[in-house]
């Protein structure tokens, strides 16, 4: 509030002050600039993708467009925040702290673009704390945000005293880390198909067979000036190369040798040794012919013989330390040699076990149920986001301007509400006509907006005729700071107990368009589209529908565990005795 | 204010409603859609199509579309359903269809008040303790359950494995065991037919065992639902004066429970029972293609795989207009169980 700021002499803040007036100012201009470039970049490239021009944008810019909007709505905050920076008034610095705490985590998300501005904050956090700035807000910050912690802090209790809830929490944070760790944990992309492994039964190992090399030594041209009396090198038979289905082997090739105009005869011999490097090193050449364990020699004739040297040796099937030998001997002196020399061993080794089985095009269940759960996290916590703003918007002005307005707002609510919220949605995908999740999403958001706008209106009608909202218009406020800055905040709790348990049906309406068919065609992992694929095979092969039906259930049911518990938590009635 | 004028202010707010359902649909497939498609099947010849575009007005300024399509509708020209073969009228296929779906939300209906309310009640009075956790857990469980994956798992267990094992088990799709008995639909109603009209006792206990799995399925949902609101309304009750001075009276618990908070807890679960009934027409959408049931959600699942725009459209409309009605019923029996509403 104004009434508190005290305009301080320009002494008393001092040089830091004034340079930390200047590097906010700085920062706030460069937070609308970068965020702008990006929502209105993005905006435009979607613009033109609406019109069919097919431009595709940078990857930056597509990427960050939410994250810019949301930097664009801070600093706009931020720059109002900016006068009473300027005046002094503890209040305004308070508000900057939690700005640059929510502008840090979005910033967290952006790269290394984002780092750049963290640093800056970091600077300002640091200006803020030092004593000829510190003075003007932080003594009064503390004194005011002591009952919020303390309220957090019984929340908080509240919470951890609830087994259902923590129980809720422990699961969505497992479901949501593993989603986001999947590039990692996964074995199989959520797009792979096997198609050696079709309705594997869970936990069995996969049919098909991956040939690998490993290049021990690979050169294009021998320069007979520099090249070694031999080439040699260890190798090592490890368990890796064993699991396979058939045993390792080395592979020796020298091809196209050339002698240039020289034309000169050249012996090549390659030999294995059952010796590893230190043992190999002790002994002498003929000492070593005792542990041969492979010999090969190819006599390059300059006349026009030129045969290549291309062998395979078998290795016995056990862990062993070899080392092999190649060597090149001319009878005479040369200028180049040429020659494509490479000592490959190559081994097979099997795609990893299918935990949780395969299905009928051979997709890995448990990899395809953690992509999954990006994709059916998204889409619920993006539907649940965009409904909840839109809601909350139309529902206030409705609810607090009242008369006509609200009551063409409530009878188009009344319209939604006349269809059931999966046939709507149907309805709507059929119309737009692609099968996607984009377009499962769009459907859903335009269904699920009026449940929060008859809840925000609600709460907006009771909380209008309250005291304190007339104290504040009669103070002067302006329609927009009543309604976001007074009665928005105190709505708040009945829609986020509404939201967290419709994100979990959200995720089942989801899961049954995908399920029902409107989902993309084939590929993207999505849980209701893979229970789908697996209807058909649920006598042979019952694990394809019973894995991801699982994962659907209890991620639906933490959601509801949540919301359920944080409806008695946050009821004021049950909150206090 | 009057019973009847309620009754009538009720009936003239739902005229904007059903109007708001005809646009919306009209806008989805008129506007967003490409409404041609109801009429168009890949055997319509090319040379037809400016044809069709005359005969239905698809060239005309969208206003006077628009009322041509409820012309259309009030005159019963909903389309034709190219999915079903033989291009049938969609209201033909509605009327055929209807009666198996409404029995199966019915049989589900009945399932989920017979256990839920028992349900809800023991949930209450046992507030804290056990069977009060249970409870709350399978409700809880039922509204995060896919019902898709559900139905799938009940006809895994109850239909494959049971006849694998050599269990009497329960038949995993369709209304009645074609194979044994002959049926011709009287009013479509399968268990009324069998047992009034046929007077088959056997096709009815046919027809009663088909209804179990898919009724239970479709039930569980609107089951957790009606729990959970008679739990919370129960709990509401008990805490009011009256249930108090009746145990001061010194009646015994069973009475007190059973004759006085039952009835009053009863009024807000009624509201919710009718607004369920809208979310098992939604159900039965999921449960009909698992189940192999021949009704109208099964149809709407085929229609979507085919792209049949008529077919959409039309079962939309009449899901709407179902739960327009089941809204309607559900504030006349409020207005009549809670005279509160009729004054306020």
């Amino acid at each position: 509030m104004e009434s508190e700021s005290q305009i301080l002499p320009e002494s008393e803040g001092g040089i830091v002050y004034r340079i930390f007036t200047l590097v906010q100012i700085v920062f706030i201009m460069s937070c609308l600039m970068i965020s702008g470039v990006v929502f209105f970049g993005n905006l435009a490239y979607t613009i033109q993708g609406i019109m069919g021009i097919h431009v595709v944008p940078n990857m930056f810019i597509a990427s960050y467009a939410l994250q810019g909007l949301l930097i664009l709505f801070l600093s706009l905050l931020l720059l109002r925040n900016y006068e009473g920076i300027l005046e002094a008034t503890p209040d305004s610095f308070g508000t900057s702290v939690y700005m640059y705490i929510f502008l840090a985590l979005l910033f967290a998300t952006m790269g290394i673009i984002g780092l750049v501005f963290i640093t800056v904050i970091g600077v300002q956090f640091v200006i803020m704390f030092i004593p000829s700035v510190k003075f003007l807000w932080y003594v009064e910050f503390v004194e005011d945000t002591k009952p919020r912690v303390k309220e957090t802090r019984f929340t908080l209790h509240l919470i951890r005293k609830s087994p259902l809830v923590v129980v809720g929490i422990v699961i969505i944070v497992v479901m949501t880390s593993l989603a986001l760790a999947a590039p990692w944990i996964t074995t199989y992309a959520g797009t792979d198909m096997i198609f050696d492994d079709q309705k594997l039964p869970p936990g069995s190992e996969s049919l098909d067979i991956k040939l690998n090399f490993d290049y021990t030594l690979e050169e294009r041209y021998l320069d007979p000036k520099i090249m070694p009396e031999y080439y040699s090198g260890e190798y090592e038979i490890t368990q890796d190369h064993l699991e396979t289905v058939e045993i390792p082997r080395f592979f020796i090739g020298v091809s196209d040798l050339e002698t240039g105009s020289d034309a000169v005869a050249v012996n090549v011999t390659f030999r294995l040794y059952s010796l590893d490097a230190s043992e190999y090193e002790a002994l002498t050449a003929t000492e070593r012919l005792s542990y041969l364990y492979h010999n090969v020699t190819l006599y390059h004739n300059a006349s026009g013989f030129n045969a290549d040297l291309l062998e395979y040796i078998y290795m016995p099937n056990t862990n062993a330390t070899y080392m092999w030998e190649l060597q090149f001997s001319a009878s005479q002196k040369t200028s180049t040699w040429v020659a494509n020399t490479r000592v490959v061993l190559s081994y097979y080794n099997n795609y990893p076990i299918h935990i949780w089985g395969t299905d009928n095009y051979g997709g890995d269940i448990y990899s395809r149920i953690i992509w999954g759960a990006q994709e059916d996290l998204k889409i619920s916590v993006s539907v649940v986001l965009v409904a909840v703003s839109l809601g909350a918007i139309i529902g206030a002005a409705s609810g607090y301007f009242g008369g006509k307005l609200d009551e063409l707002v409530m009878r188009i609510t009344d319209i939604f509400f006349a269809f059931p919220g999966l046939v709507l949605a149907m309805a709507i995908v059929m119309a737009l006509g692609t099968r996607s999740l984009e377009t499962i999403s769009i459907a859903l958001m335009i269904t699920w907006w009026p449940t929060y706008a008859r809840l925000v209106r609600a709460q907006v009608l009771t909380e209008r005729e309250k005291l304190y909202i007339e104290a504040a218009r009669s103070s002067g406020a302006s329609d927009a700071r009543i309604l976001f800055s007074h009665i928005l905040p105190n709505t708040i709790q009945p829609v986020i107990v509404q939201a967290t348990m419709d994100i979990g049906s959200v995720l089942l309406v989801a899961a049954g368009l995908a399920f029902i068919g409107f989902g993309p065609p084939i590929g993207t992992a999505e849980w209701g589209m893979m229970i789908a694929r697996g209807q058909d095979y649920i006598r042979s092969s019952p694990w394809m529908t019973l894995y991801p039906g699982i994962a659907i259930l209890v991620t639906a049911l933490a959601f509801n565990l949540i919301g359920d518990g944080i409806r008695d938590i946050m009821d004021p009635k049950l909150r206090r005795r | 204010m009057k019973l009847r004028d309620f009754i009538l202010r009720r009936l003239i707010l739902a005229i904007p409603v059903i109007f708001g359902v005809l646009t919306i649909t009209w806008f989805l497939s008129y506007v967003v859609g490409d409404p041609l498609a109801m009429y168009v099947t890949e055997r319509t010849p090319d040379s037809a199509i400016p044809g069709i575009m005359l005969k239905y007005g698809l060239n005309r300024p969208p206003v006077e579309q628009y009322f041509i399509y409820l012309v259309n509708l009030f005159s019963g020209d909903w389309g034709k359903s190219t999915s079903t073969g033989a291009d049938q009228p969609v209201l033909v296929i509605l009327a055929r269809l209807f009666p198996a779906t409404i029995e199966l939300a019915i049989v589900a209906m009945v399932v989920a008040i017979t256990l839920g309310i028992p349900l809800g009640i023991i949930s209450a009075t046992k507030k804290d303790k056990v069977q009060d956790h249970i409870t709350r857990i399978f409700a809880l469980s039922g509204v995060s359950m896919p019902i898709f994956w559900f139905g799938l798992m009940l006809k895994l267990l109850f239909f494959y494995q049971f006849s694998q094992w050599g269990l009497p088990y329960l038949p995993g799709g369709d209304r009645y065991n074609i194979r044994i008995y002959n049926y011709t639909p009287t009013t479509g109603f399968l268990l009324v037919d069998s047992l009034i009209f046929d007077q088959n006792i056997r096709l009815f206990g046919d027809t009663l065992t088909h209804l179990i799995m898919p009724g239970f399925c479709l039930g569980y949902i609107t089951l957790a639902i009606i729990t959970r609101m008679m739990r919370s309304s129960m709990l509401e009750v008990i805490k009011e004066d009256y249930i108090t001075l009746a145990r001061s009276k010194g009646l015994s618990e069973r009475i007190v429970i059973y004759r006085h908070a039952l009835r009053n807890a009863l009024i807000p679960t009624v509201t919710v029972i009718g607004l369920a009934f809208g979310g098992l027409i939604t159900g039965a959408v999921l449960t009909e293609s698992i189940f192999n049931w021949p009704g109208l959600g099964r149809w709407a699942t085929r229609a979507i795989l085919n792209s049949d725009m008529a077919a959409i459209n039309g079962f939309t409309l009449l899901v709407a207009f179902i739960f327009v009605t089941a809204n309607f019923l559900v504030d006349m029996v409020y207005g009549v169980l809670d005279p509160r509403i009729r004054f306020g």
